[in-house]
């Protein structure tokens, strides 16, 4: 389980998910609620494509126990021509990035 | 239970002039090339995802591996890339594709690509050919000059299959995600640029990191089991690419190791690439593979790059080109509470791949690309002989194939294809077979399967990437009875479909390396292709490529499908003697002929 999905956040994009469309494993499909999920979460190649594209910041990326952990979380998205990114490591601590 | 994909309806039928499958860097650029010269040429791209983050571009990428650096020239880039791969590449191939790197390049830039330059104002180097960019969007940009080409593209379809009459390509079939249905699209000529394959090998890490691979885990070689069924020759299976890199998150190690050149050191703090004798002095990528785990089976690892000593801000543009390829890369540093300037970057061998667009394997082509089959071509990761071709060659490629498809093609009236029907048929019931069987192993069950037979027997990791006879004979086995259970796997869903053909497709290429490995009695290439029986390489195999095509047997069973292997001499369009880093003059530059006449089955 390597992407999370924030469910307080996703609202299924009226129905027409931009996560699941831009997929390149073609992982993600929308529930019965409304709302994403991922059909094979070990299979998350960690690429962040659907992090890019949503709009309410409800996907992230973290780590499974096989190389991580500690619940770090990593979000990013596009302002104007710029990639927003935050790091959040286990403590807490925040690092941006825009690039 | 049945879902609606059961009730599927007779394909439909639909007709364009070039069509093209998968919407990756080749295949991008095959589409663009055929609409730029030929506005009225009817183009079509079918993509199993979306062409805006498919294949292996998702993430992005920080450099442009393939380009001539000022002093560099195509003759140059071949002698390089001949060094690499102990002279057993396609001179033809890569000399071809070389002339066009940096005409891709400067298309890049023209379609937005932010890349860097040095005070002079030229791009800026970053190892001997290639250069930095912010490629974060690259996948992104190259599908919009995609769709102002004017080409035709779906996207989430999924092809399946070719369909081949009278010896000459016809089209192809796919089915739709969403929906479940298959259409069927007739084609003047059509582009395998499905990429290479992961998911052969066991991965490093399994469970919920079983994906954190470094190719992508998406392409299953589907394009080569297409090609297998229809009658195409792949070459050089056995030549496998194994990648240095970040161990768990496989992030590509390029960017540390040229970017700020770490130098590469032992758990006892050591650089040990001095240590040891490289068969050309300056040791190969395969070469330094090799060195680092000859380390860690000598119990000094985990080797790593060492960082430690750049300043915060260095640490922070490291971190930012692994955000624009890799992201989970810093994801990992802020996990472990570590930074590039404080600790060394542990590296290791990843799980073998095989890739056209690093190593040999592929599809068997001449020099325009076009296989052994009429109207039928490849490029990029797909293709085999012209390694280190990365993005900007696998471009280059896509180009060349739609140059020449447009001469002898497109440009044509359509072929009346006698025996469209059958062969539709033919290929709609093979495709279609899963949702009839009852749900029983899954698809994941038997790919876990399969890499397991791979990576015990056939020189995965574990085995330090070597294998012997008796170990090729027993995966052959065991892939036998892995095959009835691949041919027995039911699908309710498209989805479920797509896996089911994925795995059935990896357990063809495969059974197709199987037969290239147990061919193939020497060593030539250090962990790439390396052998404990036959540890040395035999001369005799000099310039001798290793092919596999189908024999006989049911196109629409892959289990009851027979390979055949042929030795096919090749004689180096620019001999090993005059292997020189100077420009080759114009007269010895591979024409067709020389090429053609070079081929002996
Ligand atoms: C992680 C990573 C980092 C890299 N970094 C660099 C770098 O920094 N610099 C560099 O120059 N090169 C780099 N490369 C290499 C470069 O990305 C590849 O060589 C290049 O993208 C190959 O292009 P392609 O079109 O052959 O394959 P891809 O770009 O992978 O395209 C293949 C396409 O085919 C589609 N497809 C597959 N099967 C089917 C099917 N059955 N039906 C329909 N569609 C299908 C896939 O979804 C995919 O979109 C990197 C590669 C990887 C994996
Ligand atoms: S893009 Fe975001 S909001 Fe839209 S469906 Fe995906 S997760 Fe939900
Ligand atoms: S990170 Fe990439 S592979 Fe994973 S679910 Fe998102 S888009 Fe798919």
């Amino acid at each position: 389980m390597t992407l999370c999905i924030d469910r307080e956040r996703c609202q299924g994009c009226n129905g027409h998910p931009r996560c699941a469309d831009v997929c390149p494993g073609n992982l993600l499909v929308l529930g019965e609620q409304g709302q994403i999920a991922s059909r094979e979460p070990d299979d998350c190649w960690d690429c962040a494509a659907c992090v890019k594209v949503c709009p309410r910041q409800a996907l992230s990326l973290t780590l499974p126990p096989e190389v991580g952990g500690r619940g770090s979380r990593l979000w990013a998205r596009q302002v104007g021509g710029k990639m927003h990114w935050t790091i959040v490591d286990g403590q807490g601590r925040t690092k941006n990035f825009v690039i | 239970m049945r879902s609606a994909v059961e009730n599927v309806s007779y394909p439909e039928v639909l007709e364009t002039d070039w069509l093209v499958i998968g919407g990756g860097a080749a295949g991008i650029m095959a589409a663009v090339r055929a609409r730029e010269l030929a506005p009225t040429c009817r183009v079509m791209v079918l993509e199993k995802a979306n062409v805006t983050r498919s294949g292996c571009l998702a993430a992005g990428i920080n450099a442009i591996n393939a380009y001539l650096n000022p002093g560099e020239t195509a003759a140059s880039f071949l002698q390089y890339v001949k060094k690499e791969f102990a002279q057993q590449v396609r001179d033809d191939l890569v000399l071809s594709l070389a002339e066009r790197l940096n005409e891709m390049t400067d298309r890049l830039a023209a379609w937005g690509l932010p890349i860097y330059r040095d005070e002079q104002g030229r791009y800026r180097q970053r190892g001997r050919a290639s250069i930095q960019i912010n490629g974060e969007a690259i996948k992104p940009l190259m599908a919009a000059a995609l769709e102002a080409s004017g080409a035709e593209v779906r996207n989430h379809a999924v092809v399946t299959d070719l369909i081949v009459t009278d010896g000459r390509v016809a089209g192809a079939l796919y089915f739709d995600l969403h929906t479940g249905q298959f259409t069927a699209v007739r084609a003047k000529a059509v582009l395998i640029a499905t990429g290479g394959a992961s998911g052969i090998y066991q991965p490093n890490t399994g469970g919920a990191a079983r994906h954190k691979q470094w190719y992508s885990p998406f392409n299953a070689g589907s394009g080569w089991a297409m090609a297998l069924r229809a009658g195409a020759e792949l070459t050089s299976l056995e030549m496998r690419f194994i990648a240095l890199r970040v161990a768990h998150t496989m992030a590509p190690t390029g960017t540390i190791a040229q970017g700020v050149k770490a130098k590469q050191i032992n758990g006892d703090g050591v650089n040990y690439v001095p240590n040891y004798a490289y068969a050309q002095g300056k040791p190969t990528t395969a070469e330094l593979l090799w060195a680092t785990m000859e380390e860690e089976k000598a119990g000094r690892g985990p080797c790593a790059l060492d960082t430690r000593g750049l300043t915060p801000e260095q640490g922070d543009l490291l971190a930012q080109a692994y955000l624009c390829m890799c992201p989970t890369q810093v994801l990992q540093w802020a996990d472990a509470e570590q930074r590039p300037e404080t600790a060394a970057v542990p590296i290791t061998g990843s799980e073998p791949y095989l890739v056209g667009g690093h190593g040999t394997a592929g599809l068997w082509v001449d020099v325009h690309r076009q296989t052994t089959i009429a109207g039928l071509y490849g490029a990029g990761d797909a293709v085999g002989g012209a390694p280190k071709k990365y993005v900007t060659g696998s471009m280059a490629e896509g180009a060349i194939a739609a140059e020449h498809a447009l001469d002898h093609f497109l440009r044509e009236a359509a072929a009346p294809h006698p025996g469209w029907t059958e062969a539709l048929e033919q290929a709609w019931r093979r495709a279609r077979q899963p949702l009839n069987n009852d749900a029983g192993a899954t698809a994941r069950q038997v790919e876990e399967a399969l890499q397991a037979v791979m990576e015990y027997h056939a020189g995965g990791r574990s085995g330090g990437y070597r294998y012997e006879q008796s170990g090729i004979e027993r995966a052959q086995q065991s892939l036998a009875q892995l095959s009835k259970a691949g041919a027995a796997l039911g699908a309710t869903t498209p989805y479920e479909l797509m896996r089911v053909h994925e795995v059935r497709d990896r357990l063809l290429v495969a059974a197709a390396l199987l037969v290239h490995q147990s061919h193939r009695r020497e060593s030539r290439l250090p962990l790439y292709q390396s052998r404990t029986d036959y540890p040395a390489p035999d001369p005799q195999l000099d310039r001798t490529w290793l092919n596999t095509r189908r024999s006989h047997g049911r196109a629409d069973a892959d289990e009851e499908l027979k390979l055949e292997i042929l030795e096919r001499v090749w004689e180096e369009a620019v001999p090993r003697e005059q292997a020189s880093e100077e420009p080759v003059p114009e007269e010895q530059a591979p024409g067709e002929s020389a090429v053609r006449g070079g081929i002996s089955a």
